[in-house]
Formats: C-alpha cells, structure tokens, sequence
C-alpha cells in the first residue's frame, strides 16, 4: 500500500475510507470503480487514511486524486471537488475535527512541508451513515458512481473534456447525487458547473441497478462495476444503527446548496 | 447566572487530541468550582457487537476500536482469550507480538511528540505550523514514524488495523530476511530518536508536580509492554484476573466514558509516566542513559515532562525491536493452536496511552458471551480534571486566553484517545437491562 508508484504510472488515485464504517467507504467504492476502467497509466490505491503512509503514497506521484467520505451536516450524496495544489485551505475552510490528523491536515502538513504533488485534486462525498458495519447509503452509492464518471473523465485524455481548475474560493458543490428513485430525474446539475464546456456523452457505465457483470462479483474491466459491486440495494435498506462515529474531515460551513 | 468574580473557560472541540471532547473548567473567587474534561464522543458499543461473536473475532474487531493504537487491543484480547482456553504463547511468537507492539509505540508516540505536544511547548499553534516554521524537525519526526509503521506493515500485514494478528499467534510469520530490512531504517530511527530526547529535554516545563497514585502492567524481567501484571506505585501488585478487585469504573454525567478509581477510592494515571516511574530500571543501559541526561530521575512526576518520557520509550522501542530483529528465528509454526473451551480469561497490556483490559467470558460453543474493556484514557479521565484544577488555581492570575492554553497543553499531556475511551457508556445501560430482563 506504501509502495511508491512506478515512474510510468504518476497518475494516481486513492481512495479513502474505512470498509466497515458505511458511507465511510464511498473512497474505497470510487477507488475500485476507477481501477476497473482507468487508464493502464493511472495507479489506484485503496488508503485508510492514516497520514504518514499517505504521505509516503503520493511521494512520488505528479497528480494525484484523492476521494473521501465527507460528514459536514450536508446533503448525503453532495459532491465537492476542491484543487488542494493550487492554494492552502483558507482559515474558514479548514476542517473543525477533532481527530488528531484528519486527511485534510495532511494535506496542509505536505504543502508546509513541500511535499504536495504537481497536482492534487480532492473530492468529498457526503455521507450519511458511518455507523459500524453498515454499508453504502443509497445517496451515496448515486455519489460514487457520479464521482466516478467525473474522475474518469479527468483522467481521460482531454479529447472530449474541457477541464477547468478551481481555486479554493471555488471550492462548491458539484452536484448533488439525486437518484431516479429520490427525484425522479437524473442528477442535478450545479449552479455553477465544472463541466462547463464539456461535452456530454453516453454513460461508460451501467447505472445503479442494472444487473450483470462477471459474477465473480469483481468489477468486469470490460464493462466497469456492476450492481453486484455497488449496488447494495438488494440487501435491503439497512439502518443506521445511531452512535454514528462522525468524523469532520471537511468544511461545514462553506457548502453550497444543490442546484 | 454569572456571577461577578466567576470566570469560565471552555474549549468546544479539543484540537490535537484523538476523538471529541471538551474542556470546561468554571471559577469563583480564585477558587475552581468545578473541572472538566467532557467527552462526547458518542460511545460506540464495541462490548456489545463482542456478544455472541466466536473466541477468534475479539482481534479484529477490537483493532477497530482505535486507527493509532490497534495492536494494543488485539495484544490484550488475544491473552485473555488464550488465557480463557488455557493456551499460552511463548517463544518466537511472542516475540513477534512484542516487536509488533514496538512499532505501535514508535508510531504513536512519534505523532504525539511532534505533531500533537511539542507545538506547545514552542508556542505554535498547531503541528501544521511547526511544520511549515521547522521543516527539518518535523521530517525527523515522520521519518521516526515511518520506521514504526514499517514494522506494523511487515508483521500486522498494514500500517494501521493489522490484519495479521490471530488468536494464538499470526496467520504467517515474517522470514529472517524480510525482518532484516527493517534493521536500517531502525538504526536510522534510533539516531532521530536519541535527537528527539535532547529536543524535547530543552522545553520549558511548568514547575507542576503531581502526587498521585500510578497504576501501569508490570514485568519481573523487562520494560512491560505485551505482558505481565498490574503494580501501583503504592504498592499494589495483582494479576489481570483481580483486576475488577482492585480497579472501579463508575459513570460520570459528562462523559460517555466511565471513570475509573482504585478501590480505595484514590485516583491514579496510567501511560508513559506510570510505566517509567513504576518500572525505568527495566529501560536498555542506552535509554535509561538518554533519560537520565534529558534531566529525568528514575521517577517522572510532572506530567508536562510525559513529552521526555515518550521521548526516551522510542529510544527503546527502536532498540528492543532491532533486538528482536537479530535475535529471530521464525517459528515453526506462526500461531499454537486454541481450542475454545467454557471460561473467562484476562489480558492486560501496556498501549502507548496505558494500560489497557479485556475480560471475556467464553462459552464451550466458543461464542463470546460478555467482553469487558477498559481503555487506558478513560482511567486517566478522573486525574486530568483533578489536574485541571490544580493547574487553574496555581496560576489562577493568568488572562483566560493563555490560562485555556496552558489548560489545552495540560490535557494534552496525557495524549487522550477519546476515541478509544468513549464506547462504554451504553453498555452498561444494555447491561442492566439484560439484568433486568
């Protein structure tokens, strides 16, 4: 897990979370979902967080995309996408956690430290239930697979992708994850949007609840995840149990509302 | 209603502790009314999940409670399991668990030292800042830690929440080879580490000794880490099986973790100071000798010094892991076999914080029927406030501004894993009802 990328993949993408902690594991989802249809050049790593092998991780990486679960009294499913390598966490934006180094710190204490890669993009999902051994929420499964597609479209060559860099005070909410099932449409778009300019395209990847894949339960590479891989629907709804452990890893008072 | 002489400091959301608490201490008329550390981090029932789960789980489940400390929880619940089904470990094995333990406290307490305590002892505000101000030092440290989690990685299987730990042993044993590559970085870290007990020794410390009792495991032989029994520096002395005799935990309204007492009603600390004052003639000749030039006598006091203490077990951590290292022969098997059998069994282990219990009933099925734990920062809640209050009214004069500080740093002396220590309050509801039911 600490082993350093190879020189020929410096791409990479880590996603963080802990699998037993619900929509904790939204990182470890996206993770596995970009690994199944990333480029051969793109690294993946499945991370827990802790700070010093993170650090270690992307040593030798050039740009690096982070994706984490996001407990700030958001919407569940809420996007955030922020460029950590372009300008510090404002005072405001910094998390109020109180965990002793949470990944956001991390990322203030490589850039003191002039270990930040070239490039370091975060994104968030906002979670709803981290209680112990639940799995995804259903607005966060929406969010991974939204997380995804985005993620993938930035790692993929520009051909099709006009991509445009935020700085921090553009530091908002994507888009919120809003499934058929909630709304009735498909995923609202954000007031501002990052995809400006972009060209819209049929989806990659199945949707949540199409039915298929390998059947060894492991994401097909052709076809990318599965609904056996992310959609937990079949499980039945689980309840959070309450006590939920949450952990502020980012801002919560500098959300903006859905479009 | 204020009154007019009555001053209150409050701290919402501790930073640079692990988990959620708050400080609360009121004042009327020089004199503190009152001192608290709150924790409210919402407990987390990991007794309960224990019930009914089979005698091989407790490792992995309990690695869970806490991402710094993990090895700690499985080192206690797998000696109370064996002991429960009559196995014990010894040999090559138990060395791997000492030396994994090792890399625990060389993590731990590098993170503590550096990133959480020394910002305040040189007036920065956050570890983030002393980075960016002292880049040179705070690599120093990491690099300290990294030499930590190089064991966790190699012999738990990852940094955090080891994978490889199991009931009676390890599910593979590391080869000769594999260990050796540790050896270099150790050496390294060893270097840093002797540095960091002449950095940390150069702080200014209040003049703030504690009389107070001190609890810590206790070994006939060696420094205690992953074995032995429980001493007091008052002279008590009982095996993990008494612990319930001589050990009372009781609820308080603002904490979701319990408070814990001797059952002489005295209070007491565990963690670093507990174990160096209890057992520093244990230390290897090169630390007691790092100890003893930082300006530490064989007993530490001041809870502010805990930073030189930390200090001088990496020291010897890194030595006694280097001499696990060379002195390894894998074992020829990685784990001794443990058949479940009706019982109950006790384990007490030093993690960095203190000493940390488990008790588990066993049924003959081998399903757990109750599990108790007691984590080291929930003993040491009842003397920080007892500190708190000490500390305020000796210094009763400063503005609240730096008195809040000073009071921050005061808590942070005792590293507090809220996170570990605030799982148990509903148990003991659940506990209750069961009875009642």
């Amino acid at each position: 897990m600490t082993a350093p990328v190879p020189a020929a993949r410096r791409v990479l993408v880590i996603g963080i979370g802990n699998a037993y902690r619900g929509d904790d594991a939204a990182g470890l989802a996206v993770a596995e979902w970009i690994r199944a249809a990333a480029p051969p050049d793109v690294a993946v790593v499945r991370h827990e967080g802790e700070p010093i092998s993170l650090l270690e991780t992307w040593d030798q990486a050039r740009d690096v995309y982070l994706v984490d679960a996001v407990s700030s009294d958001g919407e569940p499913g809420n996007v955030y996408r922020f460029d950590a390598a372009a300008e510090p966490l404002a005072a405001r934006l910094r998390p109020r956690g109180t965990h002793a180094l949470g990944v956001a710190d991390t990322i203030e204490l490589a850039r003191a430290l002039g270990r930040l890669p070239r490039r370091l993009v975060s994104y968030g999902i906002e979670g709803r239930c981290f209680a112990t051994g639940a799995s995804l929420s259903a607005p966060v499964r929406e969010a991974v697979a939204v997380v995804s597609e985005r993620l993938l479209a930035e790692l993929t060559p520009p051909a099709l992708v006009v991509f445009v860099d935020f700085s921090v005070d553009d530091f908002f909410a994507v888009g919120r994850a809003a499934g058929p099932a909630r709304s009735g449409q498909r995923p609202s778009r954000p007031r501002r949007s990052c995809w400006a300019g972009r060209r819209r395209r049929p989806s990659r990847f199945p949707t949540a609840g199409h039915r298929g894949g390998t059947g060894t339960g492991k994401p097909d590479p052709a076809t990318g995840p599965t609904s056996e891989d992310h959609d937990h629907r079949k499980l039945g709804p689980r309840r959070c149990a309450g006590g939920a452990h949450l952990s502020s890893r980012y801002p919560r008072d500098e959300r903006r509302p859905p479009a | 209603m204020t009154h007019k002489n009555e001053r209150i400091l409050s701290v919402a959301d501790l930073a640079r502790v692990e988990g959620e608490g708050a400080l609360y201490v009121r004042t009327s008329g020089g004199k503190v009314e009152e001192a608290r550390l709150d924790i409210y981090e919402p407990p987390r029932f990991f007794e309960a999940f224990l019930r009914g789960r089979a005698y091989t789980e407790p490792p992995d489940i309990t690695a869970r409670i806490c991402g710094i400390c993990p090895v700690a929880y499985q080192m206690s619940a797998c000696l109370a399991i064996e002991e429960a089904c009559g196995v014990t470990v010894d040999g090559p094995v138990a060395d791997l668990r000492r030396l994994l333990y090792c890399g625990e406290w060389i993590e731990s307490h590098a993170l503590h030292i550096y990133l959480l305590h020394a910002p305040d002892f040189l007036g920065y505000r956050s570890g983030i800042e002393m980075a960016a101000q002292r880049r040179d030092i705070v690599e120093r440290g990491l690099a300290m830690k990294k030499a930590g989690n190089s064991i966790m990685d190699l012999i738990g299987g990852r940094a955090i929440h080891p994978v490889n730990v199991r009931v009676g042993g390890f599910y593979r044993a590391p080869t000769r080879a594999e260990l050796a590559t540790l050896t270099d970085p150790l050496r390294r870290a060893l270097d840093d580490a002797l540095a960091t007990v002449r950095w940390v020794a150069g702080f200014d410390f209040p003049d703030f000794t504690r009389e107070v009792d001190m609890l810590a495991v206790s070994c006939p032989d060696t420094y205690p880490i992953e074995r032995g029994t429980v001493a007091t520096r008052s002279g008590l002395a009982f095996p993990a099986s008494e612990w319930d005799e001589h050990v009372i935990e009781e609820h308080v309204p603002h904490s979701t973790a319990l408070h814990a007492h001797l059952a002489d009603g005295g209070r007491y600390l565990t963690g670093p100071m507990a174990r160096y004052s209890l057992s520093s003639r244990w230390l290897s000749p090169l630390a007691r000798e790092a100890a003893r030039d930082a300006g530490l006598g064989p007993v530490c006091d001041n809870p502010f010094r805990s930073i030189i203490v930390r200090a001088v077990e990496v020291v010897y951590a890194i030595e006694e892991a280097l001499r696990l290292i060379v002195g390894y022969e894998p074992p020829d098997r990685p784990a001794v076999e443990v058949r479940p059998r009706a019982g109950v069994g006790y384990g007490v282990t030093e993690a960095p914080r203190g000493a940390l219990w488990h008790r588990y009933e066993i049924g003959a099925d081998g399903l757990i029927k109750n599990a108790r734990i007691v984590p080291p920062t929930s003993q040491n809640q009842a003397a920080i406030e007892a500190d708190l209050r000490a500390f305020v009214e000796a210094r009763i004069d400063l503005d609240d501004a730096e008195l809040t500080r000073q009071c921050e740093q005061a808590i942070r002396n005792y590293d507090p894993c809220i996170s570990c220590a605030a799982h148990f309050l509903e148990l003991t509801v659940d506990r209750s009802l069961l009875a009642a039911g």
